[in-house]
């Protein structure tokens, strides 16, 4: 038998590194590459230069709008941590047949695509929308609440929406691991409920809190339609200060740069995030 | 099952009132009735173990007492006061779980003294008897490590640390020991009886094994298929098993079937397919029960000559086990083996032997199966 | 505690399905404006869409696409998948990291960069630079599903075949292709849904010939009608049929497993 140097599982990975390598990872550097020129009247000039990035460190609007995607991020983290707890928790300890039956429904949602969803919470926020129009049919209100679409309210309430499902898969993967005999062992210890979830459940689904949360941070920051077309004036993001430079502004190299700083903290989140979820799963490892 | 409140859980009028006492108490799972409405009381401290094959309820119960599962019906005392309407937090009864369940993001060290934030100990106090508590079973030198750093018989004696740390009235203990390779478990059999002593605490400890429970106990209860088959000291649960079960369960006795033919003081008349038989036995025997002659291994020896004032058995050899200082032989008697522990070179395997005992120093049990216990589940 | 918790899963899986709901609603809601009360019932919404011909071309640009898409992504998505969870490969960790970025890089960025990247080369927008883009970005969702059937597969299984004398083809021909069939028809389907539902990276790299959900986002920004509620609809049942049928494929292979 021919013995080659490529294992099997070698040979496999590679047309798929290759296709990354081509279709990811290339275009990325050719982006990072043009982050270093600039836009000489109609045409990109290819001096290397780092006055991109000295333009968006120096802008105002640049750095506020940075600042606002992560702030977002953050927040939405934070409504879907809270709103997934009890759900993954329930899904995970109180369920056993219909355990793959409501993962399933949670994930349908998803599939109906971005833009879909989006247009349902339009029809539902909007003055004449559903929600408008019920609370002045039953005489709560006398006229339509401006502010429900169109505004950073509708904004948040659609994007906690999209990304909910993915923190409910990391927190309940989480609750699939914790031993139940840990919450037994404080409540035998003494530990009222609250207690117990701040002492025990909470330390022990860490990794699912920082995986889900991780996924969510990433896809709100990345996210410009959700903001774009529910969001009115509030919905100007980085991402699509982006989408401009590369379309009506024309210019790809700020453009570029922007994009790669975006890339640069995401990816610092991420290597973070990954050490944290390391570390806490060295903690929990051997139940 | 209705009469549930209005039951006043008083030890029935005896003058030393038990640490913890079970009245009639049920489990259910859906269908599966896991406890079938048993009685037991537990003296202070004393060392009892619950004992049984796996799916005989002894965990249920054990569960039932720290307060992780409700109780389906019946009723448990402390100290007369009611326990099982008390949430498992609020008791003061502590348990060593069976995989020591160890915080695992808390050092040794935090896991002693998570129970002391929840009880009425000033801060500065917590540590010194957590350490107190560490130094009990020679842990404080791993004060500062995290669980997973510990081997099994390590986390055991933290787990350990961890409950009594809280002066519980009573330890509950789920096969504490199942995790340890065997010469870890003698050690541990001995440092948990020696613990108990010490503290003057009660110990209810849960096990499948024999050995473990007899090295251990004060008191056995002995359960099988949710019921208590028999409650008594190591002694008495071997020497005098009230059923066939314990007889066989306890020690491996070879369980001879025989009807009641007499009763002569505390002596019963066997009658089986061996002959007839004058035996100690079970004072609840009757003329008429069926019963059944239970022959230890020791208590039977292979004998050339018929000597005096024994009864004898005709048996061929079928199996012989090696044991280092004897020998276990399997005699067939006919549709029934006897064990036999021999000291000298045994004979082989196929030979035929008379086999001898002394009827005054075997015992009568009653047959199973025991009629009629399970319509006294739901009787109040 | 169960009893607050199963009130807070109602609601949660309410909030996920309310706007399916209104939109369902108002598809078949007689009145022109979105909006309570409902006037009557009527189909006209559906009739609308379905008599489009502007939507049906779009319909069958997006079946060209999303068929070439689930196939190829399955494709490579079997590969990696086998190569993370059955047949050891150098730099492991490495190659999961790369798997992940196409889904972690911002769809927009990702779109932009390689709307770059074929001027560079001289590749002119079509529906092949869709079709590349797209399984790049459904690449991690297959490897995913398809790994996780692999998963509960028993490794020893191959030992055991070549125990038995299989030769490394024979093995996977044998054992381990017939068992994770399932995930590959389950990622399949799950790609289709989510190529066929994919919107920005395909308005960038598309060219003349747009899909539907290219077609659909324009309406949106500029036409909003109750007809897109019943395409929407469509849409929404076509994806949960196909989603549902993924699920009870994959999960008939969990039980065999």
């Amino acid at each position: 038998m021919r013995r080659s140097i490529l294992s099997v599982g070698d040979w496999l990975a590679l047309p798929v590194v290759a296709a990354l390598i081509a279709l990811c990872c290339a275009p990325l550097l050719i982006l990072l590459a043009y982050s270093f020129f600039q836009v000489d009247f109609v045409t990109i000039s290819h001096d290397l230069t780092l006055a991109n990035y000295a333009k968006i460190a120096g802008s105002e609007t640049h750095r506020s709008l940075i600042a606002r995607a992560f702030g977002s991020a953050m927040l939405v983290v934070a409504l879907t941590a809270v709103i997934a707890y009890p759900v993954a928790w329930f899904i995970a300890k109180r369920v056993h047949a219909a355990k793959s039956t409501l993962l399933t429904l949670l994930l349908v949602p998803l599939y109906s695509g971005d833009l879909i969803r989006i247009f349902a919470w339009r029809v539902l926020l909007g003055a004449e929308g559903a929600i408008n129009r019920s609370l002045m049919w039953l005489g709560v209100i006398d006229e339509p609440l401006s502010g429900l679409l169109f505004s950073p309210l509708a904004t948040h309430i659609a994007l906690t929406y999209n990304y909910l499902p993915f923190m409910v898969i990391g927190l309940w993967l989480a609750f699939e691991s914790l031993d139940d005999t840990w919450l037994e062992a404080a409540a035998d210890l003494g530990a009222p409920a609250p207690a117990r979830f701040l002492r025990v459940s909470l330390p022990l689904t860490l990794p699912g809190l920082v995986a889900g949360g991780l996924m969510v941070f990433v896809m709100v920051a990345s996210d410009y339609l959700t903001p774009q077309l529910l969001g009115g004036a509030s919905g100007i993001t980085i991402i699509s200060a982006i989408n401009d430079l590369f379309g009506t502004a024309f210019d790809w190299p700020l453009g570029s740069a922007i994009a790669w700083t975006m890339l640069s903290i995401l990816m610092v989140c991420f290597g973070l995030g990954a050490l944290a979820i390391r570390r806490s799963s060295l903690v929990a490892e051997d139940v | 099952m209705t009469s549930r409140s209005s039951r006043k859980p008083d030890g029935g009028g005896r003058s030393a009132r038990p640490l913890l006492e079970a009245f009639k108490l049920n489990k259910t799972y859906g269908t599966v009735q896991a406890v079938r409405g048993v009685d037991f009381a537990l003296s202070e401290n004393s060392y009892v173990t619950l004992l049984g094959p796996s799916g005989c309820g002894k965990t249920s119960i054990l569960r039932m007492i720290g307060g992780f599962e409700s109780v389906s019906s019946g009723a448990l005392a402390l100290d007369g006061n009611r326990l099982d309407e008390t949430a498992a937090n609020q008791r003061p009864i502590n348990t060593v779980f069976q995989n020591y369940a160890l915080f695992p993001h808390l050092s040794v060290l935090e896991n002693v003294a998570f129970g002391l934030s929840y009880r009425d100990v000033a801060k500065s106090r917590i540590k010194v008897l957590a350490m107190d508590a560490l130094k009990t079973v020679q842990m404080e030198a791993m004060a500062d490590r995290r669980p997973r750093q510990l081997s099994g018989g390590q986390q055991q004696r933290v787990a350990l640390a961890r409950a009594i740390v809280n002066e519980p009235r009573l330890l509950l203990l789920d096969e504490p020991l199942s995790a340890l390779d065997r010469r870890m478990r003698k050690d541990m059999q001995i440092e948990l009886k020696d613990l108990q002593r010490r503290l003057g605490m009660t110990f209810l400890h849960v096990t499948h094994d024999q050995e473990e429970a007899f090295a251990l106990s004060d008191q056995i209860i002995v359960m099988r298929d949710g019921l208590i088959e028999q409650q008594g000291t190591p002694e008495a649960i071997y020497a005098k098993p009230e059923t066939a079960y314990v007889a066989d369960f306890i020690g491996g006795s070879a369980c001879i079937s025989a009807d009641v033919t007499g009763r002569e003081e505390a002596n019963v008349v066997l009658k089986s397919a061996f002959g007839t038989f004058t035996v100690p036995g079970v004072p609840t025997l009757n003329i008429g029960d069926k019963a059944v002659l239970c022959l230890r291994p020791e208590q039977v020896s292979v004998v050339q000559a018929e000597p005096e004032g024994k009864a004898i058995l005709k048996a061929r050899v079928v199996h012989q086990v090696y044991r280092g200082s004897d020998w276990l032989l399997e005699c067939d008697c006919g549709d029934q083996i006897v064990q036999v522990l021999h000291r000298d070179t045994p004979p082989a395997v196929g030979d035929d032997v008379t086999l001898a005992f002394d009827t005054s120093k075997v015992w009568a049990a009653a047959a199973d199966p025991r009629a009629g216990t399970p319509s006294e589940t739901g009787a109040a | 505690m169960t009893r607050a918790a199963t009130f807070w899963v109602y609601l949660v899986f309410g909030f996920m399905y309310l706007p399916i709901a209104m939109i369902l609603l108002f598809s078949v809601n007689e009145a022109d404006v979105m909006a309570f009360p409902i006037r009557g019932l009527t189909s006209a919404w559906y009739a609308d869409i379905l008599s489009d011909a502007r939507l049906g071309g779009g319909f069958l640009t997006t079946l060209f696409v999303a068929f070439p898409v689930a196939i190829l992504s399955t494709l490579f998505g079997a590969s990696a998948a086998l190569a993370l969870v059955f047949y050891p490969v150098r730099w492991r960790g490495l190659f999961a990291a790369a798997l992940l970025l196409p889904f972690l890089v911002p769809r927009l960025i990702l779109a932009v960069a390689q709307l770059i990247l074929f001027k560079e080369v001289s590749v002119d927008r079509s529906l092949w630079t869709v079709i590349a883009g797209q399984s790049i970005i459904i690449l991690p969702f297959s490897t995913l599903i398809i790994a996780s059937v692999l998963i509960r597969l028993d490794g020893r299984l191959i030992e055991a075949a070549a125990d038995l004398g299989a030769s490394g083809w024979s093995s996977f021909r044998r054992v381990v292709l017939p068992l994770m069939g399932n995930g590959l028809l389950a990622s399949w389907v799950i790609a289709f849904v989510l190529s066929s539902s994919e919107y920005v990276l395909t308005a960038f790299l598309s060219g003349r010939e747009q899909p539907l959900s290219v077609l659909v986002a324009s309406d949106f920004r500029f036409n909003l009608s109750p007809s897109l509620n019943a395409l929407a609809v469509l849409i929404v049942f076509g994806n949960i049929a196909l989603v549902v049928l993924a699920e009870a494929i994959r999960r008939r292979s969990g039980s065999k497993a």
